[in-house]
């Protein structure tokens, strides 16, 4: 992002080479009449990473999200983002933040270009500045052939691509996405990694909510879960996970099954589009083990791996996902 | 926070997406059109009504007067059916496609988003305002009005339509839906042009009290002496500038009519009709009435509601100030002259041909304390609309206003 078109200081923006603080949360609590969207949630997004929120619907992220970028008022807590406390400088720290919502909403009239532009000068920006700025993250999100199409023409994934660019247009802070890679094939996923983990290099702080959890694992350095509106404590839930989902595959799947029935350790099948098969281990020491006395018995193993990614078996170890 | 905080440059952020929008849809063009053609179809037809050529040689420019007054009642009327259409959508519209929030997130404060919105369909609603001014300029053609009247006209005629987008403005940010905004923006229209009308007759009926009115003029008998003065004065010869007695007006009195009725106190209920629009543009227009047997009179629609909304104001129980004015005293028609003077005209089988003119006297002062029909009620009408505009503009800019603290139910940000 450093390489854009620099923002004049009439934009407001602190430089960013100095040390951004990141989002503080503490104890936010937030209700929508007798609806407790989001209870106690605390947690620390630090800047130059990208924090992962992660939970099931309804768990309070996007109204956890609305919080941050300054659009709700938290019934209770501390709220902290790019160095500013939300209740006495709630202004300061909204300019500072690129905030993409999880619904997408154009104008239809008006071209992906003006659209981004009119973002740029709704951030004080001058016209023929936002204008160049909106040119440069089209073309940062890869919808530099569609600038002069009108937004209604745009694919779903086309349009996510357009709400990020505008999300970014001011160069925020503390960018927060509220899904940004629903809808998104996977060259984009890819694009999208790349472009928050810049992000990150930049010295923003990126908060990401995804359901995408085997992309989250590849791009957040931390990630905050929750659960009916309450952060989870992972460390706690991660020593809980006593026993992971191996998949193991030979060339030869009946010698494996044999070997796997001699050494008592139990096992299922795998997907049913290949011969491999799954077996529960306690850690990686017993995968290790197990893999050594495979290929000392001669077993022509040649695949062991994880099932899922951690993310995904903390977020299946949360009791009582979905509300 | 910034909710207050205002400049130039984002209010022009917002106006400009929200003109965009509106002049790359078709649908405002062909609506413009459509109006265009609509209002010459009526202009037209109202012309059928009247004698156009005989207006136009100049004999009867009442005709003319008629036309314009009916053309500006019914660009008036139109204005306050076509102003909802692009207000009470604006910002429930943003709200329903997912992009209120995603602005409000911005620098932008809540009343740049109001204010911005605001103009742009004040400015939308303003150009059916101005495609009607061929027909008007017809009217001003035929001769009759005044340009003056014409600016009159059209100003408040902008301030209406302006008063109309706010209330759209207001229920856009309240509704949850657009279709509840303009049905409840047509209501607003509806109860201020109708409803109000409504309410005003129901409660004058209410007020009506059984009573004998006083009538500020001469006693009978003294009537009697100054009549007879003037027959003696008439009946004598005399050069052609002497002058006639001048009624003895400092003997008037308030005199209890002989009979008593039901009195109707449209005194206490007059301020319903300032709601009205059509009163406000009725009352501004510098329209001239005349006078007649002291009676103020008009010919045309402007001024038939002007000075009926200004005789609810002064009301029936005030009596008639018959000192102020022309009256008979037996054969002879007074006059009061703006000098201090009367013209005293014979009528009947002696008859003098021209008045002759009285003595200047100093007329004493009215004892009417209340309201003369000289005096106008715009300014009350335009004051309490623009006061209704703010408490609008106000609850728009509230709704805007982020963080948001409560959420209407049923509500999400995003
Ligand atoms: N404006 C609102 N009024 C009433 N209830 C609300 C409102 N907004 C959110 N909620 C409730 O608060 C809870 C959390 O909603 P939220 O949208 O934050 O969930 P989420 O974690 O973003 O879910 P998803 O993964 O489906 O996007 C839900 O139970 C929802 O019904
Ligand atoms: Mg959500």
């Amino acid at each position: 992002m450093t390489d854009g078109p620099a923002l004049p200081s009439a934009a407001g923006l602190p430089a960013s080479s100095a040390p951004a603080p990141g989002i503080f949360a503490r104890q936010v609590r937030r209700t929508f009449g007798s609806v407790l969207a989001v209870a106690d949630v605390s947690f620390v997004a630090p800047a130059g990473a990208v924090t992962a929120l992660i939970g099931p619907n309804g768990s309070g992220k996007t109204t956890l999200l609305l919080m941050l970028a300054g659009l709700l008022r938290p019934d209770a807590g501390q709220i902290n983002v790019a160095g500013f406390d939300m209740a006495s400088h709630g202004y300061e720290a909204r300019i500072r933040t690129g905030w993409m919502p999880d619904t997408l909403g154009t104008w239809d009239a008006l071209s992906c270009a003006e659209i981004v532009t009119c973002y740029g000068q709704a951030y004080g920006m001058g016209k023929a500045f936002a204008a160049e700025r909106a040119r440069f993250m089209l073309e940062r999100v890869y919808l530099a052939e569609y600038a002069n199409a009108p937004a209604r023409v745009l694919s779903r994934g086309q349009k996510q691509r357009l709400g990020l660019a505008r999300a970014l247009v001011h160069d925020p802070q503390v960018v927060l996405l509220d899904e940004p890679a629903s809808g998104l094939d996977p060259r984009s996923r890819i694009e999208l990694r790349d472009l928050l983990r810049a992000l990150a290099e930049a010295g923003k702080t990126v908060l990401v909510s995804s359901h995408v959890l085997s992309e989250l694992e590849e791009i957040a350095d931390h990630s905050v879960f929750l659960q009916r509106g309450q952060s989870v404590d992972i460390r706690a839930i991660q020593r809980n996970i006593t026993q992971r989902g191996w998949r193991l595959e030979a060339l030869d799947p009946a010698a494996l099954q044999a070997f796997l029935n001699a050494k008592n350790v139990p096992w299922r099948p795998g997907s049913a589009a290949t011969t491999e098969v799954v077996v529960n281990l306690p850690n990686q020491e017993s995968a290790l083990a197990l893999l050594k006395d495979a290929i000392a018995a001669g077993v022509p193993l040649h695949t062991i791996a994880p099932v899922s990614g951690r993310l995904e078996e903390t977020y299946l170890s949360l009791d009582g996902e979905r509300q | 926070m910034n909710t207050w905080s205002i400049s130039l440059s984002g209010i022009s952020t917002v106006l400009s997406l929200e003109l965009k929008q509106r002049i790359r849809s078709k649908k405002t063009f062909i609506a413009l059109g459509v109006w265009f053609v609509f209002m010459g179809g009526i202009t037209w037809l109202i012309s059928q009504f009247f004698d156009v050529e005989r207006s136009i040689s100049g004999g009867e420019p009442q005709l003319s007067r008629w036309l314009f007054a009916m053309i500006t009642m019914f660009v008036m009327g139109m204005c306050l059916l076509v102003a909802p259409v692009f207000s009470a959508s604006s910002i429930v519209s943003d709200r329903e496609h997912g992009v209120l929030a995603t602005l409000q997130a911005t620098k932008l404060s809540a009343v740049e988003i109001a204010a911005g919105k605001l103009i742009s369909s004040w400015l939308v609603s303003l150009a059916f305002v101005v495609a009607t001014i061929p027909y008007i300029a017809y009217a001003v053609w035929l001769g009759g009005v005044t340009l003056w009247q014409v600016c009159v006209v059209t100003m408040v005629v902008f301030v209406e339509v302006a008063l109309i987008c706010t209330i759209g403005l207001g229920w856009s940010a309240i509704a949850s839906r657009a279709i509840i905004s303009t049905v409840f923006t047509y209501l607003s229209v509806a109860f201020m042009t109708i409803i109000t009308l409504i309410i005003f007759a129901a409660a004058t009926a209410m007020t009506q009290t059984y009573e004998q009115v006083s009538d500020w003029r001469l006693p009978d008998s003294v009537a009697r002496r100054y009549t007879a003065e003037l027959n003696t004065w008439f009946a004598e010869q005399h050069s052609d500038n002497a002058a006639p007695p001048a009624p003895p007006l400092n003997e008037c009195v308030w005199v209890q009519r002989d009979y008593a009725y039901n009195v109707t106190h449209t005194e206490y209920t007059w301020w319903l009709l300032l709601l009205d629009p059509f009163v406000i543009v009725a009352d501004a227009t510098p329209t001239s009435s005349f006078r007649y047997d002291g009676m103020a009179l008009a010919d045309d629609p402007l001024t038939v509601i002007k000075l009926a909304v200004r005789s609810t104001r002064i009301g029936e129980s005030a009596g008639e100030d018959r000192c102020g004015t022309a009256q008979w005293y037996g054969d002879y028609y007074v006059q009061p002259r703006a000098d201090g003077t009367f013209a005293i005209q014979r009528y009947g089988p002696h008859g003098s041909e021209s008045p002759s003119i009285s003595e200047a006297t100093i007329i004493p002062e009215s004892p009417f304390g209340g309201y003369n029909i000289d005096d106008p009620v715009w300014p009350w009408g335009m004051a309490s609309n623009l006061l209704i505009a703010a408490v609008f503009f106000r609850l728009a800019v509230k709704r805007l206003a982020v963080p948001y603290g409560v959420l209407p139910t049923g509500q999400r940000v995003a």
